[in-house]
């Protein structure tokens, strides 16, 4: 199996320069980052606009090697184990189009083949919910009673089935949200089953999971058995 | 209850943390000028002083509420109205968009005010009209493709042409009514909608249009005011001096502020009627949000209007006699040049503390996915009003033609626009229309008008135009940002990847799925 990863790292936009730097450091020189926001997690705040909640999302494809040096550093020079300050987590590639986009993203880190499969016993889940703009609120809610901590809400646009509508000069679409959350590979169903049901019907969400290798950042979510912190 | 102030805390010290940085350095400045070069009298000061409060809260009300508020509500309808995909829909609800929320701009009928020989409601129709007009053309272009620089050119071509038929004491009044119109409560929502009409489209135009909107719209009154100066052949245009205020104790000073205060409610509300009005007609009719969304719209709305009352009391009767003070004490100096140097300072600092540029750089932050930062925008806007304000200076003390500064000003903006990224351009033309807001109109306007009443300079020709300025120099100094940004990035695709480990993979075709 893979020893390739895409690498996710949420946290702050004021603080996306300083992991960019630290991934720079270690040979990830391809990072795509794009901007993100927290979903509520106390309906009151929220409503009083009080709530912490702009984030941003970085992606970078790392290799086994580099991963195991970035998570001991973000630990130690980005205390990321202290709550607030991000969450970073890996998925596992399974094929890459081309030799040259591999080189491309590769270049500078180690990168060793191993035939061992690293997709053992995961002990977290990345739940990716695709739905209508708007309708955030009413799939977080359905999460949460199923005792999922928080999101990452990415506006994004969906072509659809019928492709983009002309409009004279533009093409029109529809706008989408993308709503990224970890979860332990326990709850993972009971929120998959909880958003599929209780999420408005408008939302048209659609819901899969991707394994989660390893992490950084979620030690709270480890340690305590009510995992009520990551509000990223 | 407990535990929401207590989780409330970080994002009130954060915008308190902003408030405070974009007010504290202009405060600082003046300090240091009243201590040493400027004695002025300890009533101003304190004016001064509980002004440069007041606009701290107001800031941050403001912030907080615009993003709550103006922001969703501008994507909202832009998004609902490109839906409709049908023009003259679009064009129609665009032309009431611009006309509506000009008409109800305080700041128009100060304008109106300065120009008596044009009828005020003549004036005010007309230049509500150039709006709406600018706005349809705006949307026009998006429509149909048409490219922001060429437009550009054909438009400010025009404005200049009619500035040459235009008498001398009318153009730089003229020129100041494009920043102006365009306020704190109009700027964040056009942009908004800019935002919103891009949000849907997937075409490769999509980003590099979702600017652009308020650029047009400061067009129009200037063309509506030039053309009014012609049929009118207005030559005068008033200048009120500020009254400075004489303060004997705490008492006078508080009655000061109270007595501002209900203008402002007043004001404020009026400007912000119409933008609910039509937000509440698109919510019944297609929007639909749900209760939560609506909820926090209601709530940022009213941040928005504390803010803006709080902020516009502040910088009227807080700031304005300061700056206009402020100005005639250094222009009396022996040394006179010293206004440069201190003017171009209180431009770089000043133009943090005006609000809508707040809501400028975080929106360039969120289409451009974190690329452009706030602090990059915020930069480069500073160094253009810090220019601007230098100019300005300059005409203060010389009293050269405004011509001779916004001609090849412009000329010069409009023809990098044509090597600078798309983006980049309607950015730029959009941040000249947010720098100048009400804090360029409350202190740097009376700094210029203080200084040329020392200088013993012509007001109207000399001093007026420090918006103008203010509208131009960002046009210049984002667009050479962009610039900047776009060389960095190609030397970057320069460097080749190496082949490092080409020889593992030397059998395989190039284009060979590889299976990791």
């Amino acid at each position: 199996m893979s020893s390739l990863y895409l690498m996710i790292t949420i946290t702050h936009r004021r603080s996306t320069d300083g992991f960019l730097q630290l991934y720079k450091s270690h040979g990830v020189t391809v990072s795509m980052r794009t901007v993100g926001s927290g979903t509520a997690v106390q309906e009151t705040l929220s409503t009083l606009g009080l709530e912490k909640t702009e984030k941003a999302v970085l992606l970078a494809v790392v290799t086994a090697e580099s991963w195991q040096k970035i998570q001991r550093d973000l630990r130690r020079k980005m205390q990321i184990d202290v709550p607030g300050t991000g969450i970073a987590f890996i998925v596992p590639l399974s094929s890459i189009g081309g030799k040259r986009a591999l080189m491309f993203l590769t270049e500078h880190q180690p990168l060793s083949w191993k035939e061992e499969s690293t997709l053992k016993d995961t002990r977290y889940e990345l739940l990716l919910v695709v739905a209508n703009q708007g309708h955030t609120g009413s799939i977080m809610d359905a999460a949460r009673t199923a005792g999922a901590g928080g999101g990452t809400v990415i506006h994004a646009k969906g072509t659809g089935m019928e492709g983009a509508a002309p409009f004279l000069g533009m093409e029109l679409v529809n706008e989408k949200e993308l709503v990224l959350i970890v979860s332990r590979t326990a709850q993972k169903n009971t929120i998959m089953k909880a958003i599929m049901e209780g999420a408005n019907p408008k939302a048209g969400a659609i819901v899969f999971s991707l394994p989660v290798t390893d992490t950084a950042g979620l030690r709270l979510m480890e340690e305590e058995d009510t995992p009520q912190e990551t509000a990223l | 209850m407990d535990i929401i102030l207590r989780q409330s805390l970080p994002k009130l010290r954060e915008k308190l943390l902003e408030a405070l940085q974009a007010v504290l350095p202009i405060v600082a400045i003046v300090l240091v000028l009243c201590f040493s070069l400027a004695p002025v009298s300890p009533s101003i000061l304190l004016c001064f002083l509980l002004g440069a409060a007041m606009i701290v809260a107001g800031i941050m009300f403001f912030t907080l509420g615009a993003e709550m508020s103006m922001t969703p509500m501008g994507e909202r309808v832009g998004a609902v109205i490109t839906c409709s995909r049908s023009l003259p829909l679009i064009l129609g609800l665009g032309f009431l968009l611009g006309f509506l929320i000009t008409i109800s701009e305080p700041d128009l009928q100060v304008l109106a005010d300065q120009v008596p020989s044009i009828p005020s409601s003549t004036l005010i129709l007309s230049v509500a009209a150039g709006v709406g007009l600018f706005l349809v053309f705006a949307f026009l272009r998006m429509l149909i493709g048409i490219s922001l620089p060429k437009l550009l050119v054909l438009f400010y071509g025009l404005i200049f042409t009619l500035a040459a038929f235009v008498p001398k004491e009318f153009l730089a009044v003229a020129f100041d009514s494009g920043g102006v119109t365009t306020g704190p409560m109009t700027v964040p929502f056009i942009m908004a909608l800019g935002v919103g009409v891009s949000a849907i489209r997937s075409d490769r135009h999509a980003a590099d249009d979702s600017f652009g909107l308020v650029a047009m719209c400061s067009i129009g009154p200037i063309l509506a005011v030039l053309t009014l100066g012609i049929v009118f052949r207005a030559s005068d245009s008033t200048y009120i001096p500020p009254v400075l205020p004489e303060v004997a104790d705490s008492v006078e000073l508080w009655t000061l502020f109270r007595d501002g205060i209900p203008t402002y409610l007043g004001e404020i509300a009026r400007s912000l009627l119409p933008i609910i009005l039509m937000f509440g007609a698109f919510q019944v009719v297609a929007l639909r949000l749900d209760r939560r969304t609506l909820g926090r719209i209601a709530v940022g709305l009213a941040y928005t209007y504390v803010g803006l009352v709080l902020f516009l009391t502040g910088a009227n009767v807080g700031f304005m006699p300061a700056g206009n003070y402020l100005g005639q004490v250094l222009a009396g100096q022996a040394v006179r040049w010293l206004l440069i140097p201190i003017g171009m300072l209180i431009g770089y600092f000043i133009v943090k503390a005006e609000p809508a540029v707040y809501v400028l750089n975080k929106q360039v932050e969120e289409v451009t996915d974190g690329a452009i930062s706030a602090q990059a925008m915020g930069t480069a806007l500073s160094v253009g009003v810090s220019v601007s304000v230098g100019l300005a200076m300059v005409r203060v003390l010389t009293g050269i033609s405004i011509l001779w500064f916004l001609v090849p000003g412009y000329v010069f903006a409009i023809s990098i626009s044509f090597v600078v990224p798309k983006l980049f351009t309607a950015i730029a033309f959009d941040a000249g229309g947010v720098a100048s807001g009400p804090m360029t109109a409350t202190f740097l306007l009376p700094l210029a008008q203080g200084a040329c009443v020392a200088v013993g300079g012509n007001i109207v020709t000399d001093a007026f135009g420090v918006v103008a300025m203010v509208a131009m120099t960002p046009l210049i100094t984002v667009q050479l940002m962009g610039l900047v940004a776009q060389l960095r990035t190609r030397k970057a695709r320069s460097v080749q990847p190496a082949a490092v480990f080409a020889a593992a993979f030397a059998d395989l075709p190039d284009d060979a799925i590889i299976e990791l």
